[in-house]
C-alpha cells in the first residue's frame, strides 16, 4: 500500500465507512507500528484493517 | 422508602447517618466538558485500584465512601452535600460504581476482551443497585487509568443491548493522548436501547503508547454544581432528589471539568439511614 492507493476498511470499521477511501498519508506511530491515514478520516488504521479495492 | 417525611429525614441526619468526605488532589491535563474520574486521584476516600478483569464493586472498595449499611426495612438516601473544585464552573458527581474491568492497552490493534456483563449479576446488591431492569440508569464509560499515545485512532466498542441484540458502538477518537482519568461516554448506537455488557474494544490503529484503560458501569446518584474557584457549594435532600443510597454501592466522585485541570475537589455530605 503506498500513498494515493484505493482502499476498502475491513470489519468491524467497515460499517462505519463502507466506501472506497484514498490513502492520505502513512506515519509510524511512537512504537513503531505502521499507521495508514485516508483522506476525510481522522483517525489512522492498522494496514490490517484496509485492502486495495479491485 | 422508609424515611417517609420531612421530620424523619432531619431526625435521620441528626441521629442515624454516615458522614462522607471528600479531599482529592487535582487531576491535571483536563478540558472543559470532560468527564474525570476521581477513583485514581490521591486523597479521601483513598487512591482506588486499577481493576483487572471484570469484577463486581462494592462498598468495602477502597477509592469508596464508605457508609455504614442497613438491614431492612431500614434504608439510606444522601441527604446533603457540599463541595467544591479548584477550577469551577465545573459539577461533583457522586456515583455508584457497579463493575469495572482495567487492562486494556492503546497499542494493540486487535480485539481486546472486556467481558463487563451486568445480566444475571446479583451478587453485592446488584438488582437494586442498577435501577431499571432494561438498564437505563446507567452510565457506560472507558476509563483511562495512565495515558495512551498521540497517534490518532479510532476505537469501536461491540456491545449487547438489554433485548439480547448485538452491535458496535459509533468510533470513539482515541489519539491525540488520552490523559488519565478520562471518561469517555459509550452511547447506545440504537435508538430506544441500553448496554447491558460491554463485550471487546478495538482499535483501528496504535496510538503509539500502551497507557492503560478499562471499562467502567455507573449509576448517577447525585450532581453538585461549582459556580467559582474553591466555592464551596450547598445542596440539600431536595436539591439532590434524595437518592437512595443501596446497601453495597460503591460511591466515588467524578468531576465535570471546567478547565485544564479539575483542581483540588473537597466536599462532605450525609448518609441519611432510617
Amino acid at each position: 500500500m503506498s500513498v494515493g492507493d484505493r482502499v476498502l476498511i475491513l470489519p468491524p470499521f467497515q460499517e462505519f465507512w463502507p466506501a472506497v477511501q484514498v490513502i492520505e498519508r502513512i506515519e509510524q506511530a511512537a512504537d513503531g507500528q505502521t499507521v495508514v491515514f485516508l483522506a476525510g478520516i481522522e483517525g489512522g488504521f492498522d494496514p490490517a484493517y484496509l485492502e486495495v479495492a479491485p | 422508602m422508609t424515611i417517609t417525611t420531612v421530620d424523619g429525614l432531619v431526625n435521620a441526619l441528626g441521629n442515624n447517618s454516615s458522614r462522607i468526605v471528600l479531599d482529592k488532589a487535582s487531576v491535571a491535563n483536563t478540558a472543559a466538558g470532560q468527564f474525570i474520574s476521581l477513583w485514581r486521584a490521591t486523597g479521601v476516600p483513598g487512591q482506588g485500584a486499577i481493576p483487572g478483569a471484570a469484577a463486581v464493586c462494592d462498598h468495602t472498595l477502597l477509592g469508596s465512601f464508605g457508609f455504614t449499611q442497613q438491614t431492612s426495612p431500614v434504608t439510606s438516601y444522601l441527604g446533603f452535600f457540599t463541595g467544591s473544585t479548584g477550577i469551577a464552573p465545573a459539577s461533583v458527581e457522586i456515583h455508584d460504581r457497579l463493575i469495572h474491568m482495567g487492562g486494556l492497552v492503546g497499542n494493540v490493534t486487535t480485539a481486546q476482551t472486556v467481558n463487563v456483563n451486568l445480566d444475571g449479576v446479583t451478587a453485592s446488591n446488584m438488582v437494586a443497585r442498577k435501577g431499571d431492569t432494561n438498564y437505563s440508569d446507567i452510565s457506560w464509560w472507558l476509563e483511562w487509568y495512565t495515558d495512551t499515545g498521540a497517534t490518532a485512532s479510532n476505537a469501536t466498542v461491540a456491545v449487547t443491548y438489554d433485548d439480547g441484540s448485538t452491535g458496535n458502538l459509533a468510533v470513539i477518537a482515541v489519539g491525540g493522548t488520552v490523559r488519565a482519568g478520562r471518561l469517555i461516554a459509550l452511547i447506545p448506537a440504537v435508538a430506544g436501547r441500553f448496554i447491558r455488557a460491554v463485550n471487546t474494544v478495538t482499535l483501528s490503529a496504535s496510538t503509539g503508547t500502551a497507557g492503560s484503560f478499562g471499562v467502567t458501569a455507573t449509576r448517577l446518584r447525585a450532581t453538585l454544581p461549582t459556580n467559582a474557584n474553591n466555592k464551596p457549594e450547598y445542596a440539600d435532600w431536595a436539591a439532590l432528589g434524595l437518592p437512595e443510597i443501596f446497601n453495597s454501592s460503591c460511591l466515588f466522585p467524578v468531576v465535570g471539568a471546567g478547565g485544564t485541570s479539575t483542581g483540588q475537589v473537597r466536599g462532605q455530605g450525609k448518609i441519611a439511614h432510617g
